[in-house]
């Protein structure tokens, strides 16, 4: 009797835990954290121009090498060399790598050839350590959660590179209102040199 | 399976030759084991209750799971290790670890034991359609229907591939395996048809039994690579199970099949040797094991040896036969240490052991 009672305890335990804990996931989801990306092999184009535009071009660049190479279906992000070009809205040419993994078993892309906005590498991206938020909404917005990210990484103890990434899970493509719009904020960062 | 995680090591440096010999193996090394348990089921429902059964399947499955599992967690702490792309650098990320571990059923510190998870469910769906499907339909048609669906739900029932524990910001449900079960259970049915058609015993003689050896491993050789999707992890161009990524739904059994005859055809020409048969007893034991060497050794060596090895296939292919040898050799000791005196850790519930007394009453 005291051997089954003892089970249901430790199962409720069990259950009690994992929904305090995925409780506790559904509050942060929208709030930044630190994290290191496993290193992938991925296929870089890189495109300059407005951003507005130069993502079409990526998207329809990825959709046709993927119907020749016959490549699964892979999420798309854009590159920045430094975040300060996405907040700074004045500027509207910018040369933003857009990348999609790609199996190891890709080693050359055949008779694709470069084009003349478009330049195509096969790359290796090694392990990093980002700050990384999911952005609901325009990327309109976008500038005011990079601020967010950068006081989470100064108060956590980290500093930014400068490096920065977005990952589109929901967008125009898919999506037609920008409010619901999910994009994957990264800003890579190493850890803060130790003061003496 | 051994020889599969020597070489995603090396292949994860960008190894080309690694690269096609991954995909070779995964095109029919996991079916294989659904194959080989089906094997050794029977069509017909035993006449064990549901408690009995389940208590089995806990201890015999379970148990193991829990245990090997827990085994790495402390080593996970202190020494690097692969951890398939869940990030433990942090106490959040490793108690992440800990809930996908024991609650999720997605063993991260131990990753080879998934199947151990899977096949306890696909126990539990064949222990469910005994008494009831399979006494209205063959097991070729269930074997079919269950293919279908478990094809279709790898690729649409995304929201429940346990691969999404490794996003920090996914919850932890009840995974448990159960997508990938489906399509397990598809071969778990194909190795009770075969069994039942008594195909092995056609293949007494060894001529027989090279043929399907050869017939086997050149199907696969010039298929495997054929299948180039649509994968459910675009990283990988290969079969992977345990992310239910099967690639082409025709040309996935094919290979599968194929490659698991070929082996049987090995195993027929091998089966006198008694350290085969030793580990073939152990397979489960083996299983857990691995994820010593897969988390904490495949890696450092591979990087060591890839200097040498990078795009050589020949010499690809001997340093994983070498790495796959000595790993195999190296849990001899612990099998047999296991086995003496602890078998009902292992998935022998019912044996009598010096230390542990066992778990469950044979006579009930």
């Amino acid at each position: 009797m005291s051997g089954k009672i003892s089970q249901w305890t430790l199962l409720t335990i069990l259950l009690i835990a994992t929904l305090v804990y995925n409780l506790q996931i559904y509050e942060q989801r929208d709030e930044p954290i630190i994290r290191t990306l496993t290193a992938t092999k991925e296929l870089v184009a890189t495109i300059s121009g407005d951003p507005e535009y130069t993502i079409d071009t990526a998207l329809i660049t990825f959709h046709s090498i993927s119907r020749l190479l016959r490549l699964s279906p892979s999420i798309i992000s854009g590159r920045y060399a430094h975040f300060d070009q996405r907040q700074n809205d004045q500027i509207r040419k910018h040369t933003i790598e857009y990348a999609r993994s790609i199996p190891e078993t890709l080693t050359s892309l055949g008779a694709i050839k470069n084009t003349e906005t478009v330049t195509l590498k096969i790359k290796r991206r090694e392990p990093v350590i980002v700050s990384e938020l999911l952005h609901t909404g325009p990327y309109e917005n976008i500038p005011q959660a990079i601020e967010e990210m950068l006081q989470f990484i100064d108060a956590q103890g980290y500093q930014a590179t400068g490096a920065y990434e977005e990952v589109y899970l929901v967008f125009e493509r898919i999506e037609r209102d920008p409010e619901k719009f999910k994009t994957l904020l990264r800003l890579r960062v190493e850890p803060n040199q130790p003061r003496n | 399976m051994y020889y599969g995680h020597v070489i995603e090591s090396v292949m994860k440096l960008g190894s080309e030759p690694a690269a096609f010999h991954y995909k070779f193996i995964y095109s029919f090394h996991m079916p294989l084991f659904f194959i080989l348990s089906g094997y050794l089921a029977s069509r017909q429902p035993s006449n064990e209750s549901w408690t009995w059964f389940l208590k089995k399947q806990t201890y015999s499955r379970l148990l193991p799971y829990a245990l090997f599992s827990a085994l790495l967690i402390i080593p996970t702490c202190f020494i690097p290790s692969n951890t398939v792309g869940l990030d433990l650098s942090s106490s959040s990320g490793y108690l992440r670890g800990l809930f996908s571990t024991y609650i999720a059923g997605f063993p991260v510190f131990n990753v080879p034991t998934w199947f151990l998870i899977c096949i306890l469910v696909v126990e539990i769906f064949h222990f469910i359609c005994q008494r009831s499907v399979l006494r209205k339909i063959s097991p070729l048609t269930l074997c079919v229907l269950v293919y279908v669906v478990g094809s279709f739900s790898a690729w649409y029932a995304t929201w429940f591939n346990p691969l999404r524990l490794l996003s920090p910001r996914e919850f932890v449900l009840p995974y448990f395996m159960i997508l990938e079960a489906i399509t397990g259970y598809s071969f778990y049915l194909f190795g009770l048809i075969i069994k039942d058609a008594q195909f092995v015993s056609q293949f007494k003689s060894v001529q027989r039994q090279l043929l399907l050896a050869l017939i086997g491993f050149a199907i696969v050789y010039l298929t495997y690579d054929l299948n180039k999707g649509m994968f459910v992890l675009s990283g990988y161009d290969a079969v992977i199970m345990v992310g239910s990524s099967h690639g082409h739904p025709i040309l996935f059994p094919l290979t599968a099949i194929a490659g698991s005859l070929g082996l049987i055809g090995v195993g027929l020409l091998l089966c006198r040797s008694n350290v085969l048969k030793f580990l073939g007893a152990n397979t489960l034991v083996i299983f857990a094991l691995n994820g010593v060497f897969y988390h904490f050794t495949n890696d450092p060596l591979a990087r060591l040896a890839s200097p040498w090895i990078q795009n050589s296939d020949s010499l690809t292919f001997v340093y994983g036969l070498i790495v796959t040898a000595m790993s195999l050799l190296l849990t001899i000791p612990a099998l047999i240490l296991l086995t003496k005196y602890a078998p009902q850790l292992i998935g022998k519930p019912l044996k009598q052991g010096p230390i542990i007394s066992r778990l469950m009453d044979p006579s009930r």
